[in-house]
């Protein structure tokens, strides 16, 4: 970039001398003309007392027009010698960048023309769009409300068994005790009434009772055995 | 070892001895009661099983013991052996099972009888002779009172327990009425 901003300054500079050597210069020419004009006198320097030639001028004389002109081709030289290769290499790159910069240029040209297709397309569609997702949505929730709904009903069937197996075992609790309470209650009434009414007599009774089974007890014993 | 099986096995030592020597009903009724002595008495327990008194000195009381109780030589030296070997803790269930097998060399059948009062001779004398029929062996009846029983008559003949007592009645009445 800077030797393109210095390759720009020289020619510029270079222009500006060619304009105004005309209007500065003077002599190198035959009679009142050669006064103006330096066509080629004095290419090497200035002489005091020396007929202007092609090597020397007298003072005052301006520099010959066409020491400029060699002094120009010779910088042009040196301009295409070594700044036409950078200068070619940054143009195939800026080419190549700017052909880069199209191509990308083109596909976004493309995709956007593509989402713009899509975009016109939906909105030609929109109202089928809307209507889609509506039902769509009045789907799901319909399918979200059975859900919850079988939830809520198998919990609550789960909690009516729950509840029912509980009453149940606190009923069959409650009974047992109560049976347990009455039996206790029972047999100890019992005892107590035959307690009372044992007598030797009964005891006797019951002796006798007893030695009539003992056979049968002691023969289901030894079958058992 | 279970402590059963080693008192079966001294307790077969003592009653080979005793059938060798014929004194078995004698060295089985002394060894019973060194048995009774030695649960009976925690002082004797607590010598006798007490490794730190020396062996003279429990052989000493040993010889005592079997002096007062009048046991003869075999079993005060069944007695001895059981001691040096550290096995008195087993000493009721060897006296137990010696019993058993006395028992059975003679025939005899131990039987236990419960009652709640005492009752006339001629119910023992029937309970006996229904027994000793049933089991072909002569049965010796041991007697105890139980008030708790309320009426009728428990028996027990080795395992086995025949229960006529209105406190087993009632008993399997309430299991019955509960089950």
């Amino acid at each position: 970039m800077n030797r393109r901003i210095a390759l720009g300054a020289a020619l510029l500079a270079l222009s500006l001398l060619g304009v105004a050597a005309p209007a500065v210069a003077a002599g190198g020419g035959d009679g009142e003309e050669a006064h103006h004009f330096n066509y080629y006198h004095g290419f090497v320097g200035v002489r005091e007392g020396v007929e202007p030639n092609l090597l020397f001028r007298a003072p005052g004389t301006p520099p010959p027009l066409g020491a400029m002109l060699v002094n120009t081709g010779i910088l042009f030289y040196i301009l295409f010698r070594f700044g036409s290769r950078p200068v070619k290499d940054a143009l195939k790159k800026r080419k190549a960048a700017i052909m880069q910069g199209m191509d990308d240029a083109a596909k976004m040209k493309d995709d956007a023309q593509k989402r713009l297709t899509d975009l016109e397309d939906k909105i030609d569609h929109i109202e089928d769009e809307i209507e889609r997702v509506r039902r769509e949505m009045q789907d799901a929730g319909q399918a979200e409300r059975g859900r919850v709904l079988a939830e809520a009903k198998e919990r609550r069937e789960r909690m009516e068994r729950d509840a029912r197996l509980l009453v149940s075992q606190e009923l069959k609790v409650a009974r047992d005790g109560l049976l347990e309470e009455t039996v206790i209650s029972a047999v100890t009434s019992a005892r107590e009434t035959i307690e009372k009414a044992m007598t030797p007599a009964e005891h006797r009774r019951l002796a006798e009772e007893y030695l009539a089974g003992l056979e049968r007890s002691l023969g289901a014993r030894r079958s058992a055995s | 070892m279970s402590d059963a099986a080693i008192a079966d096995r001294y307790a077969r030592a003592i009653f080979e001895i005793g059938v060798e020597t014929g004194q078995l009903e004698a060295i089985s009724s002394q060894i019973r009661k060194a048995a009774e002595a030695f649960a009976g008495s925690s002082e004797l327990r607590a010598v006798l099983e007490n490794p730190l008194v020396a062996e003279s000195a429990r052989e000493s009381l040993l010889k005592e013991l079997a002096g007062r109780l009048a046991m003869g030589e075999p079993a005060t030296n069944a007695l001895r052996l059981i001691a040096r070997r550290r096995r008195l803790p087993v000493l009721s269930d060897i006296a137990s099972r010696l019993g058993t097998l006395s028992d059975e060399k003679a025939g005899i059948v131990r039987a236990t009888v419960v009652t709640a009062v005492p009752l006339p001779e001629e119910i023992y004398t029937q309970l006996q002779s229904k027994i000793e029929s049933h089991t072909k062996k002569r049965v010796v009846l041991k007697r105890e009172q139980d008030p708790a029983l309320i009426g009728g008559i428990i028996t027990k003949i080795g395992d086995n327990t025949i229960d006529g007592s209105i406190r087993g009645r009632l008993e399997e009445l309430t299991r019955q009425l509960l089950a």
